[in-house]
């Protein structure tokens, strides 16, 4: 059950206390084309509904109001340990002077991350998911509802880290970032392919342990390439700098993109 | 294991449609799952099992039907079938492979007892 309004959302719990601001989003769907055969007891109907289809319904909930506030999006998806938490703070140490930035951020347990992020000075609201191994829409669009976002700002989505289950779930963001540390296997762009296929942009982290590790870039490119041809592919240290400035020109990009209507989201 | 959110959203869908359509019982439920939508059968099977206790389809059969992947190759431009995200075009053995369709999860049709 979910704490923030009681709706049926099996053990997510939200950090934060404060008044309940959430705008309960009635689920209306279209009925869907039914027939019905046999007037026993028994009967076939027929249904063809996405199983997804309530959370595509948040994500294109949470997708319209970003988009009329003007709030960018990102959706930063890895395995544990690839540095996530670090990249974004990174990000914000170079953005906050200039941008107004939210951060939700979602574990299975523990708020460290978002209490790391608030170390930053920005705005960080924890989800943690329990047993579930991703967020999902309607998590994310509670946990915006509670952030009370300004409009023109940036949001970042820290999913739980995990390059499997995050891929099918829209939450209503502008992009899928995925992100790859040097310490992991170059193959993985192969080895879960939803993901690297999804996604708009792959960070490739840690670069500055390249000497120390065997990790072919190239083949990891090419890999990523071969599952999305479109996939757009930076590398960089977060915690050397090198290479940071590309990330940020590519966010500011989209963001000016998204603000001059360019980009429909 | 996003396979038991598939699981208990489309036990959720099922008690809505149970309102919708006047039945108590689920006793069959057939699933459309593209080759291309991420999950793992055998997960989805057992999951199913665990979600669909004490819900209206508590011990009800799991039927999953693999649909292929579509999709267009982007040097021969024909319209190909796959299984998978970068197997080569079986025409002419480029890539890659623009997917038009092979993600979808839907529940197709329910066997249901008043």
């Amino acid at each position: 059950m979910c704490k923030v309004c009681g709706c049926n959302q099996a053990e997510v719990t939200m950090e934060s206390t404060h008044a309940h601001h959430h705008q309960h989003l009635d689920f209306e769907q279209a009925s869907p084309e039914v027939s019905t055969s046999a007037a026993s007891t028994s009967r076939l109907i027929e249904i063809e509904q996405n199983i997804l289809s309530k959370n595509n319904y948040y994500a294109g909930q949470n997708r319209q109001q970003w988009s009329d506030d003007k709030i960018f999006s990102i959706n930063l998806i890895s395995s544990p340990g690839s540095g996530k938490t670090t990249l974004l703070t990174e990000i914000i140490k170079r953005f906050k002077a200039q941008h107004c930035i939210y951060v939700i951020e979602g574990d299975q347990q523990t708020a460290l991350d978002a209490a790391r992020i608030r170390e930053t000075g920005v705005q960080a609201l924890q989800v943690n998911t329990g047993k579930g191994c991703h967020l999902d829409a309607h998590m994310v669009g509670h946990a915006a509802v509670h952030l009370g976002m300004r409009k023109n700002a940036f949001l970042f989505i820290e999913n739980v880290g995990n390059l499997i289950c995050p891929a099918g779930f829209d939450l209503g963001e502008a992009h899928k970032v995925v992100i790859l540390s040097v310490t992991e296997g170059e193959d993985k762009p192969l080895k879960y392919p939803e993901i690297f296929h999804a996604a708009d942009l792959m960070v490739i982290n840690k670069i500055d342990l390249l000497p120390y590790v065997n990790f072919d870039l190239q083949h990891c490119c090419a890999y990523a390439k071969q599952i999305n041809p479109e996939i757009e592919i930076i590398q960089l240290s977060a915690t050397t700098g090198e290479n940071m400035e590309q990330l940020s020109d590519w966010l500011i990009a989209g963001k000016a993109e998204l603000q001059s209507g360019q980009r429909k989201l | 294991m996003h396979e038991l959110s598939i699981a208990e959203s489309s036990i959720e869908l099922l008690e809505e449609h149970a309102v919708t359509h006047k039945f108590k019982k689920v006793t069959k439920i057939t699933l459309e799952i593209g080759v291309l939508a991420g999950i793992e059968k055998s997960a989805l099977f057992f999951c199913f099992d665990a979600a669909a206790q004490n819900s209206i389809a508590e011990g009800a059969e799991l039927l999953i039907e693999d649909k292929l992947a579509k999709g267009i190759c982007r040097h021969c431009h024909q319209q190909v079938t796959t299984r998978g995200w970068y197997e080569p075009c079986p025409y002419c053995a480029q890539l890659p492979i623009d997917i038009t369709e092979g993600e979808q999860m839907n529940i197709k049709s329910l066997e249901v007892e008043n």
